[in-house]
């Protein structure tokens, strides 16, 4: 009743400070939610950046507040991470086992995507729900067969090894976020670039790829940090220091038996998480945008 | 410049026949209007000329060459899309010249002819612009330039004015006329509302269910309907129609549709006669109609009930029953009608339409 905004007079002004109270408590409720979330999201990241830059002593100590820093901050664990590990050549592995990973997928996934946004052929639906379910299959499941294959190729021990690998759960999972990208493409555009003189392919490379280039780059970006993240195959297929992955280099080299060196351990992962995060916020849109792309046309 | 035939053309998605033995041949430098309700296969038709959707059966020639198995990019044919179809990463320049360049003109032509185009339709100010800047009416102008500026045998154009208001619909149409007047190139447009049709074609296609119904110049599909969907369709409000059966003597036939009885108008009159006590469908046109005064023309007078009276201004479309059946009329607006009362209505003896209540299809002549 207090909330009626055509009424005029006393009896609005009379009932306007109840109005605005509860307009107080359902912001003061929406804010308070959104810290909650923002807190459980923002916090392991915080400790992070907090154990790689305290001092050993400042880490350990019990008596202080272990939030904040109460020794000056140090880089020596940086230093460590880098002077008395590997940590550089498995940074170079990452971003190498990465780079190929994403082209390999951009080649697969991006006609595979085209053919099943576009085209209609026998099975065409559910050859794209197919491709799907096998990203769902879970690695700790395929690593098995899969390193007969990398043990038959003479892979073993590499990191082309897991080029050879990652693709089998990018590939699908880029080509089903593509497929969304690509359908939110008009039909008429393609067809216009057909009639202006491109053939099928040419108004693919033309007209398709340069629209959905915020969609491509996302997809790099998802798939780079899919084989970023990725720890089983890596552990499984790579034993050899020269060719290990951050992932699995810093958990291997910086825990030995129960000892922990946790301030290398969170600058290791500080370090290649940080540019990742940053190009997440950029794409988040789109990426957002190619899940429910076609969806909500 | 060139002729566009099909020759039975078919077109079948799964069980759905689309277009149904689709003939009809397309003059050098005419407008040809595509018109038919939605999913009469007139959208259909114009994509198989463009090549984007192959034919299930039939031939099509662009000029002399049979282009069944060409390539969209090799007909020679420009688009313009309902919904433009702009390339959103070019500016407008770009997108006039896009297909140019895949056609290897060169530079100093290329710009020859999007000065020209931009001249024609006022675009000189928007060439760096991106699609997304524009307007609707400047997109669809941009549209229409990058058709023209290719210099193609064809025009094809799907609905081109269906995404404009009212106001800028009328407006472009008239443009897209006159752009036609002045560069003559053979031209196939496709749209579902008949005005459209009537205003700009030259020759209207009427299709109805993927059958063409009929091809005619717009003065002979609103004068002499080959059938009843055509006399119904053409023409706003539509044909009123009474169910009837010819009677009287061979040599003056009536149509006697129960509340009264009318004489065959004269075109129809012989085929009338050798079609004695035949059903029929008996059509006049709300236009034709008139409330009878000393100088009303000679033929039979009706007492109409008015049930609904839309005052437009410079007219009234009145709605009557006579009986239990209902038509409607178009009256002067100084007519003043007043619903629930009784109005004198003359139908005009040679104004009407007959049609063979079986066939649906007008009697011949």
């Amino acid at each position: 009743m207090a909330s009626t905004d055509l009424v005029v007079g006393d009896f609005a002004i009379e009932h306007a400070p109840g109005h605005r109270m509860r307009r107080f408590f359902s912001s003061a409720a929406f804010w308070l939610t959104i810290g909650a979330f923002l807190l459980f999201a923002v916090f392991p990241v915080y400790w992070m950046f907090v154990t790689t830059f305290k001092q050993i002593n400042d880490l350990y100590s019990l008596d202080e507040n272990p939030l904040i820093f109460n020794l000056a901050p140090t880089l020596e664990h940086v230093q460590f991470l880098w002077d008395q590990t590997r940590y550089p050549t498995w940074l170079v592995n990452t971003v190498e086992i990465g780079v190929f990973t994403v082209i390999i997928t951009l080649l697969v996934s991006i006609p595979a995507a085209y053919a099943l946004a576009r085209s209609r052929f026998p099975g065409s639906g559910t050859l794209g729900i197919g491709i799907f379910l096998t990203y769902l299959i879970p690695p700790t499941l395929l690593f098995l067969p899969l390193s007969q294959i990398v043990v038959g190729l003479g892979l073993i021990n590499t990191r082309w090894s897991l080029v050879l690998v990652y693709p089998t759960f990018t590939i699908p999972f880029c080509t089903w976020l593509l497929m969304g990208f690509f359908r939110g493409v008009p039909r008429e555009m393609t067809e216009a670039a057909r009639v202006d003189g491109c053939s099928r392919l040419g108004a693919l490379f033309r007209v398709v790829l340069p629209v959905s280039l915020p969609g491509i780059l996302t997809v790099v970006i998802f798939a780079f940090t899919l084989t970023m993240q990725e720890y089983v195959y890596a552990l499984t297929f790579v034993s050899e220091q020269t060719e290990k992955t951050v992932t699995l280099g810093v958990s291997a080299d910086l825990i030995r038996g129960d000892v922990f060196a946790w301030s290398s351990l969170m600058a290791g992962a500080l370090i290649i998480s940080v540019p990742v995060a940053i190009a997440y916020n950029f794409f988040l849109d789109t990426f957002v945008k190619g899940i429910t792309g076609g969806a909500v046309k | 410049m060139a002729t566009v035939e099909l020759q039975h053309v078919t077109k079948r998605f799964g069980d759905v026949l689309a277009v149904n033995d689709l003939n009809l041949k397309i003059k050098d430098q005419e407008f040809l209007v595509f018109v038919g309700p939605s999913g009469c296969g007139k959208t259909t038709a114009l994509r198989m000329v463009a090549g984007l959707e192959q034919q299930s059966g039939g031939n099509i020639y662009i000029g002399d060459r049979l282009v069944n198995d060409v390539a969209p990019k090799d007909r020679d044919i420009a688009m313009v899309f309902q919904n433009y179809a702009l390339y959103p990463h070019m500016n407008v320049e770009q997108n006039l010249a896009f297909g140019l360049k895949l056609r290897h003109v060169g530079k100093a032509e290329i710009k020859r002819r999007i000065d020209g185009a931009a001249q024609i339709l006022a675009l000189g100010h928007l060439l760096k612009r991106r699609p997304r800047e524009l307007s609707g009416g400047q997109r669809q102008r941009v549209a229409v330039g990058r058709a023209i500026v290719r210099e193609p045998a064809a025009f094809l154009m799907d609905e081109p004015l269906s995404n404009l208001d009212a106001k800028l619909r009328i407006q472009t149409r008239a443009e897209i006329q006159k752009l036609h007047q002045r560069i003559r190139t053979t031209t196939i447009y496709v749209t579902h509302d008949q005005v459209e049709a009537m205003t700009m074609g030259e020759r209207i296609a009427v299709m109805h269910d993927g059958i063409l119904q009929q091809l005619d110049t717009p003065e002979a599909l609103y004068e002499r309907p080959a059938n009843l969907f055509v006399a119904g369709f053409i023409g706003s409000p539509a044909m009123n129609f009474f169910k009837g059966k010819i009677v009287g003597t061979p040599d003056a036939p009536l149509v006697d549709v129960g509340l009264f009885s009318v004489a065959v108008p004269s075109p129809q009159r012989a085929a009338a006669s050798r079609a004695l006590g035949s059903e029929v469908v008996y059509g006049v046109r709300p236009e034709h109609m008139f409330v009878r005064d000393g100088s009303s023309p000679e033929g039979v007078t009706v007492e109409a009930k008015v049930e609904v009276v839309e005052y437009l201004g410079y007219e009234e479309q009145v709605y009557c029953s006579l009986d239990s059946t209902s038509f409607n009329v178009r009256l002067p607006a100084q007519m003043r009608t007043h619903v629930g009362g009784r109005i004198p209505l003359t139908i005009p003896k040679d104004r009407g339409h007959v049609f063979d209540a079986k066939t649906e299809q007008a009697l011949a002549a």
